[in-house]
């Protein structure tokens, strides 16, 4: 459920809290919502243990997981706080800054940019629909 | 805290009037891993060994499991330890599995299911004899032979250095399962940093003779950036946190060690606005402090 790249200078901790934190803000991770075990993350991923431990206490810690003693990590009931649109798009600002930066350097114009991300976010939506 | 696995103290060693290790001094906690980074000739293999007590130091003293190890450890403490050595001590004329066999004999408890399973899984020919294996098959067997007593600390110089892709993975994949088992400690040297970002807690850089970086990896990568300037701003002398400057075309780039809001706020007000942080993988993070 996560895409980890370990060789990026983002700590592999916080690359699991942002996608954690974007899924429950999205709804992709409901209340309840059991995520999987610490240890098979870290195999799954060939990823020391404690990384993945320390993004969960955090996210423990600021109350969007629940750990119930002897089961899964969970989403916590009241987790369901959707981020309103501004702070999701906030959320999204440092993608965007990198984005500006190579379409800038490739000399590409805003329209066809803008035309590839619409067609990529249809691509996406599209697949993501087929699978539910 | 947990318990000391490691304490290391002043540790110092010459060869031939060259001072190899200058004054190391460490403490390593029961359940970590650390990856030990240097160029060659650093001191990665000699730190190891001595602390491990095959090479006797100048100065300095090295505690493992609270016991002195500068003077032969006891049985009982070795059996706790598991050594990788760089270049292998296998037995040419025997086979493998002979092999495997000798080692067993000297530890009360052998893991035959662990080591059954890793062969099977590396695909080790145990049937062959040792000195008409390939290089990458002989690693996998010296690795066996120090996994199977199940030793709380394990220490590996390079032991990935011949392995091919998959059976570095699958070999990462075992320290994770080891590491995530029990509180068990594995202290590793390697060139392979892609490696060592996936599976250390804490890294060590070996520089000049000694530890000249011992931090939690997420705090490194935290706090090294690089900062591109916007082409003819210049930045002032000295900047809180900066560890090193330089000039390309008409940019500038500037190479933090302690980055935090309170330098980008400072980068800011000194150079203005415009400027670019770029966050480091530990390979570029290793270049920039030999650089």
């Amino acid at each position: 459920m996560f895409t980890l790249n370990p060789n990026s200078g983002i700590p592999i901790y916080r690359q699991v809290v942002e996608q954690i934190r974007r899924m429950i803000s999205s709804s992709q991770l409901k209340p309840g919502a059991a995520l999987p075990s610490v240890r098979e993350v870290a195999l799954t991923h060939a990823v020391n243990p404690m990384t993945i431990s320390k993004a969960y206490s955090l996210l423990e810690a600021e109350g969007l997981l629940e750990r119930q003693r002897g089961k899964a990590m969970t989403v916590a009931s009241g987790a369901s706080v959707r981020e309103s649109k501004t702070e999701r798009l906030q959320r999204l600002a440092p993608a965007i800054e990198q984005l500006v930066i190579a379409a800038t350097q490739l000399e590409l114009g805003i329209d066809d940019v803008l035309k590839t991300v619409r067609s990529q976010m249809e691509r996406q939506q599209h697949q993501h629909g087929d699978k539910q | 805290m947990s318990t000391e696995t490691i304490n290391i103290s002043k540790l110092g060693k010459s060869f031939d009037g060259n001072s190899v290790l200058k004054g190391v001094s460490a403490a390593v906690h029961a359940g970590e891993v650390i990856g030990v980074l240097g160029l060659n000739g650093a001191g990665k293999t000699t730190l190891l060994e001595t602390l491990l007590g095959f090479c006797v130091p100048d100065s300095g003293c090295v505690r493992l499991f609270g016991r002195n190890s500068v003077h032969a450890l006891d049985t009982a403490t070795k059996a706790r330890i598991g050594f990788v050595p760089q270049c292998d001590e296998l037995v040419e004329s025997m086979h493998g599995q002979q092999y495997l066999d000798l080692i067993a004999g000297f530890y009360p408890t052998w893991n035959l299911a662990l080591i059954k399973r890793l062969t099977d899984e590396w695909t080790v020919p145990l049937n062959l004899k040792i000195n008409k294996l390939s290089v990458g098959q002989r690693q996998k067997l010296s690795i066996l032979a120090a996994l199977g007593h199940e030793p709380e600390l394990l220490v590996l110089d390079e032991p990935v250095a011949s392995l091919d892709p998959l059976a570095r993975r699958q070999f990462l994949k075992e320290l994770i399962n080891i590491s995530a088992a029990r509180d068990r400690t594995i202290l590793f040297s390697t060139h392979i940093v892609s490696d060592l970002e996936r599976i250390a807690s804490r890294v060590w850089l070996i520089k000049d003779g000694d530890i000249a970086i011992d931090t939690e990896l997420d705090s490194i990568k935290e706090h090294y950036v690089r900062v591109h300037l916007p082409p003819g701003v210049s930045a002032p002398a000295s900047l809180p946190g900066l560890l090193s400057r330089r000039q390309e075309q008409s940019s500038t780039i500037l190479v933090f060690n302690h980055w935090s809001e309170a330098t980008c706020t400072a980068v800011e007000k000194t150079c203005g606005p415009g400027f670019n942080v770029e966050v480091l993988a530990l390979e570029e993070i290793f270049l920039e402090l030999h650089a």
